[in-house]
């Protein structure tokens, strides 16, 4: 099924968007790769949370740069995002840490050492907990930084006398919208995986084991660290934004 | 001279806001940290911990350290409020299915027993509901202070939609069909977010109207490729409630397809038919050709980075699976077949959405917004 379907999205991608369309399947091909390499690098043993640094800079790197070539937008997006990925990382390692949310739950009864999956596997689990939702965030991050960007940069271009403080006004409240929808497409991307879960929880847990349990707190602390991301993005583009913007607009006219 | 005026404005206005937003989430947070007295069962705060190194187990080429954890802890509710209690954990450092305490963590404990050293107890699982308290209220004071209304509209949203997706898995427990449920809780969970988004407006309805064709779409097209092809394997499917049958569980991954989409297209539904909306808003004279023209620039320009959310929120998850399957010697295409199944499938399909709602939402805005006029 899986191959039917990959074959379908990339034939309407290029039906429906011709160039840049096939731009966006190498990219997707191209971080998939990417993302299977971390995969074994973690596999073979190198510590997860330096893979995931490196991975995401090449996320990026592919997503921004290659998607939208090289131009003040994308170094602004770039820069944002991983400015953005600098300040989660501690953040989200205290909270992965504190909840203990790595590792599989019991209401996974499929995953357990008698159908051969030995719990015997030597790595950290918290690190690939902490890679987990950094990933799982970099897709929307990247998103709203690039919307941003391009918007200021429009704006920067229409009326290169705006002043910094109306540009970053200006900046937030494109944010604004973009943030809102971000929000609600994550969110139903995360009810949609979990959905199984919450038939589980309804049918026999009571609400005070529910909201205690790893399984929900997985899910739960996921999205809303994904949500704390989107967030903390917006006023980094802006500003990155209104730093890079002012300062080329400055360059180019002398 | 201007911008220190704006800036005195700033810190009369914004800035007390602020403050409000902080000092409330800080006095939540220790609420839901100090919550003990809501609980039944007896909680046990770790006041002390020692460590010993057991025997390493081997598996294959990995060696996996085990230690036992002995803890004292103060029960911080019921009966036995304020004695200590003597608590052992074992855990393997990689952490698969076990879990590894520490100082001032809080545990559900049961089978509190008297001996003649004190109290004993097993540990049944770690309390968590302060950590999710946390998170939700900084998610939710950002949100405020970054995104004001709009980040309240927001939060609303989110709740009625949680709201009317727990009523509909009642009601599914209660023995109604899932699929006849998901039709008015995708036409429900729409209806919301649009509203919160954008009032009651012609873009509400536009933007409703292309959401719901391209979601069908999108359905029939995968219903039809699983009626045509080869047996899904329910057996990977995480958390399914089991015994299943294969056509309930055929519903249910069809209900994931329908609600994982729903998210993206809404997003892209959206952003088009703004386009087109400001575009005949600032531009009277603008024709019918030169508006697909524009939509097809700005569908390119949003394709390729909602097609990278879908495919990064999806496949996330399953890294600690692949790691494990990995590590268990399962091959690797046999991890892509049917662990990742899943996954790989919810992301596939919301990019068919993706890819769709961008030439339905412009035909659609451009007939309404400028066929309309038309008529006028």
């Amino acid at each position: 099924m899986l191959i039917i379907l990959g074959i379908l999205l990339p034939c309407l991608i290029l039906l429906f968007s011709g160039d840049q369309g096939s731009k966006s399947i190498i990219s997707t091909v191209l971080n998939a790769i990417g993302l299977l390499i971390a995969i074994f690098l973690m596999y073979k043993g190198i510590n997860p949370i330096l893979v995931t640094a490196l991975s995401c800079i090449y996320i990026c790197a592919v997503t921004i740069f290659y998607q939208n070539e090289v131009n003040v937008k994308s170094k602004i997006s770039f820069i944002s995002v991983l400015l953005v990925l600098c300040i989660m990382v501690p953040v989200i390692y205290y909270t992965a840490d504190i909840s203990s949310i790595q590792g599989f739950t019991k209401e996974q009864y499929e995953i357990t050492d008698s159908n051969g999956y030995s719990r015997d596997i030597d790595i950290n689990m918290i690190y690939v907990q902490i890679c987990v939702m950094i990933i799982a965030l970099i897709g929307t991050v990247i998103d709203i930084a690039v919307a941003v960007a391009s918007s200021m940069y429009e704006i920067y271009n229409n009326n290169p006398d705006i002043k910094k403080n109306q540009l970053f006004i200006a900046g937030m409240n494109v944010g604004k919208d973009v943030l809102s929808t971000s929000i609600h497409t994550i969110f139903y991307i995360y009810i949609a995986e979990y959905l199984t879960l919450m038939l589980q929880f309804t049918e026999s847990y009571s609400f005070a084991k529910m909201i205690n349990s790893k399984a929900f707190c997985q899910e739960f602390i996921t999205i809303a660290i994904s949500g704390i991301g989107c967030c903390l993005i917006l006023p980094i583009v802006t500003l990155v934004g209104v730093a890079l913007l002012t300062r080329t607009g400055l360059l180019l006219r002398q | 001279m201007i911008e220190k005026e704006i800036k005195k404005e700033w810190m009369r206005r914004t800035a007390p806001r602020l403050m409000i937003i902080a000092v409330c989430s800080v006095l939540l947070i220790i609420l839901a940290c100090n919550d003990y007295r809501l609980y039944e069962a007896p909680i046990a705060k770790v006041i002390s911990i020692q460590e010993t190194d057991d025997d390493a187990r081997q598996n294959g080429s990995y060696i996996e350290k085990y230690v036992t954890q002995s803890i004292q802890g103060v029960i911080q509710n019921g009966a036995y409020k304020g004695k200590q209690v003597s608590l052992t954990n074992q855990y393997a450092k990689s952490g698969v299915y076990d879990d590894e305490y520490s100082k001032g963590n809080d545990l559900f404990i049961e089978n509190i027993k008297e001996n003649k050293n004190g109290l004993t107890a097993t540990i049944s699982g770690k309390k968590r509901d302060q950590y999710i308290a946390s998170t939700v209220i900084i998610l939710i004071a950002l949100l405020t202070a970054l995104a004001g209304k709009k980040g309240i509209f927001v939060i609303a949203s989110l709740a009625f939609n949680l709201v009317c997706f727990y009523y509909a898995l009642v009601l599914y427990q209660q023995g109604i069909n899932l699929l006849s449920l998901m039709i008015p809780l995708i036409i429900s969970f729409s209806i919301l977010t649009l509203y919160f988004i954008g009032g009651w407006s012609r873009l509400t309805l536009v933007s409703l109207l292309s959401t719901l064709a391209t979601v069908l779409i999108v359905i029939v097209i995968s219903a039809l490729v699983l009626h045509f092809y080869d047996k899904v394997d329910y057996d990977f499917m995480e958390y399914l409630p089991q015994p299943y049958e294969q056509s309930s569980a055929n519903i249910i991954f069809l209900s994931e397809i329908l609600i994982g989409s729903l998210g993206a297209v809404m997003d892209i539904v959206i952003t088009m038919v703004s386009t087109v909306k400001e575009l005949t808003v600032t531009s009277d004279e603008i024709s019918s050709k030169e508006l697909m023209a524009s939509c097809r620039r700005v569908g390119d320009d949003i394709l390729g980075t909602m097609i990278n959310v879908m495919f990064f929120t999806n496949v996330a998850s399953g890294i600690p699976f692949f790691l494990l399957c990995l590590r268990n010697d399962i091959m690797f295409t046999t991890i892509i077949r049917y662990n990742m199944f899943f996954e790989i499938a919810r992301f596939l399909t919301g990019g068919i959405g993706i890819v769709l709602a961008i030439p339905i939402s412009a035909f659609l805005a451009v007939y309404f917004y400028k066929g309309r006029e038309k008529a006028c």
